[in-house]
């Protein structure tokens, strides 16, 4: 089977969730350098240096080809500017996923991760032909989760001094929607 | 750093590597559909060859310190009646491991399993030194939650549909212990 998919390309009403492209390198490298954003995530290195960003666009372009991951910049619908990362990353074995994101400091608080983790979870739903899909969150950053309960997502557990990060270790809480939750939602609004 | 393979004993039972030996203990117990059923990749039908090759991966896993498989033997006579083991692959990042185990439905119910699990666990904490150490069972099998409830681990929730096996989604529901609780609990 040589299936030759394009990534695909989502839009909102703001967004446009598109792959990174090597052009995105001084938004990621930039936006991505901020401690603020570094800590709520699990890998990201810190210093972001030169050429990391780079690296991990031609990762994310690895990833669609390996069918390990679906990434998308985050991008302006007006500028097409990156303004944050979104990520699915499947089990086929499970028929479930993980959604992962960040999104620079300028930009939080105005519902983007919101209106991108939304499409991406369609996205999986209804393309993909997802069961499951879920999301963690350190329980010291509040506002990610919060994300998670606006998708729809029910918590399920912390589970406790699970990661380390910054040399502290982290509670970490995981949400999930599975799909029949996510019919009924569509159908209820 | 351990770099012979740990032999743990407890009152009634021995923790050893497995040996080719095994081999028909573990194909005749593990070939039991409500011992596969519970475990997330044990193979269905248990067919000829397959206890020998996981008895060779575990020597693989030791010898890449990726985790330690221990057979649970009886002391008296040293058979197998299940197998335990303890993951090494997240210890360096983060100082965390599961502990994940089946037994033979012939010793069910007779406090093997939180027998061996306690010194699976203590040996993760003593020896590896571990900050933590977690287990998840599927809801379905709330025999393997209850090992975990007695060995002191705490009910940390429930993943929703988070597994497929044999055609069906399983919850799985975890438990975990943290360092400072297992030594709060030796007193």
């Amino acid at each position: 089977m040589t299936e030759t998919l394009a990534p695909p390309r989502l839009t909102t009403e703001r967004l446009i969730l598109r792959p990174p492209e090597l052009r995105d390198a001084p938004n990621i490298q930039r936006l991505a350098g901020e401690y603020e954003v570094v800590k709520g995530t699990l890998t990201m290195p810190h210093p972001y240096e030169d050429g990391m960003a780079e690296e991990f666009i031609t990762r994310t372009q690895t990833q669609f080809e390996e069918k390990t991951g679906y990434p998308f910049a985050i991008a302006l619908k007006d500028t097409d500017e990156l303004i944050g990362v979104i990520g699915l990353h499947p089990v086929a074995a499970y028929q479930r996923a993980e959604i992962g994101y960040w999104i620079g400091v300028p930009y939080w608080n105005k519902g983007y991760v919101t209106e991108s983790a939304t499409a991406v979870m369609r996205f999986g739903f209804e393309v993909v032909g997802l069961n499951r899909i879920y999301a963690s969150h350190y329980t010291d950053n509040p506002a990610s989760g919060k994300v998670m309960q606006k998708l729809g997502m029910t918590y399920e557990g912390t589970l406790r001094q699970h990661l380390r990060r910054f040399e502290s270790y982290k509670d970490v809480a995981f949400y999930g929607i599975l799909r029949d939750e996510y019919m009924e939602r569509q159908n209820g609004d | 750093m351990v770099t012979e393979f740990p032999i743990l004993t407890t009152e009634r039972l021995i923790l050893r590597p497995p040996e080719l030996r095994d081999a028909p203990n573990m194909q005749s117990l593990a070939g039991d559909r409500l011992v596969a059923q519970g475990t997330l990749t044990m193979p269905h039908p248990y067919e000829d060859g397959m206890a020998e090759e996981f008895i060779t991966h575990t020597q693989t896993q030791f010898e890449e310190k990726t985790g330690y498989t221990f057979a649970i033997a009886l002391k008296q006579t040293d058979e197998l009646i299940g197998v335990i083991d303890i993951g090494l692959a997240s210890v360096e990042k983060f100082q965390r491991s599961e502990i994940g185990y089946w037994i033979g439905v012939p010793y069910w119910n007779k406090g093997y399993m939180t027998e061996a699990a306690t010194a699976v666990m203590r040996f993760g904490f003593e020896v590896v030194a571990l900050n933590r150490i977690y287990a998840v069972h599927f809801t379905d099998n709330p025999a393997s939650g209850k090992v975990m409830q007695k060995l002191g681990m705490t009910y940390e929730g429930t993943l929703r549909q988070h597994y497929l096996r044999f055609g069906a989604y399983k919850d799985a529901a975890y438990y975990g212990i943290l360092r400072d609780e297992y030594m709060e609990r030796q007193g």
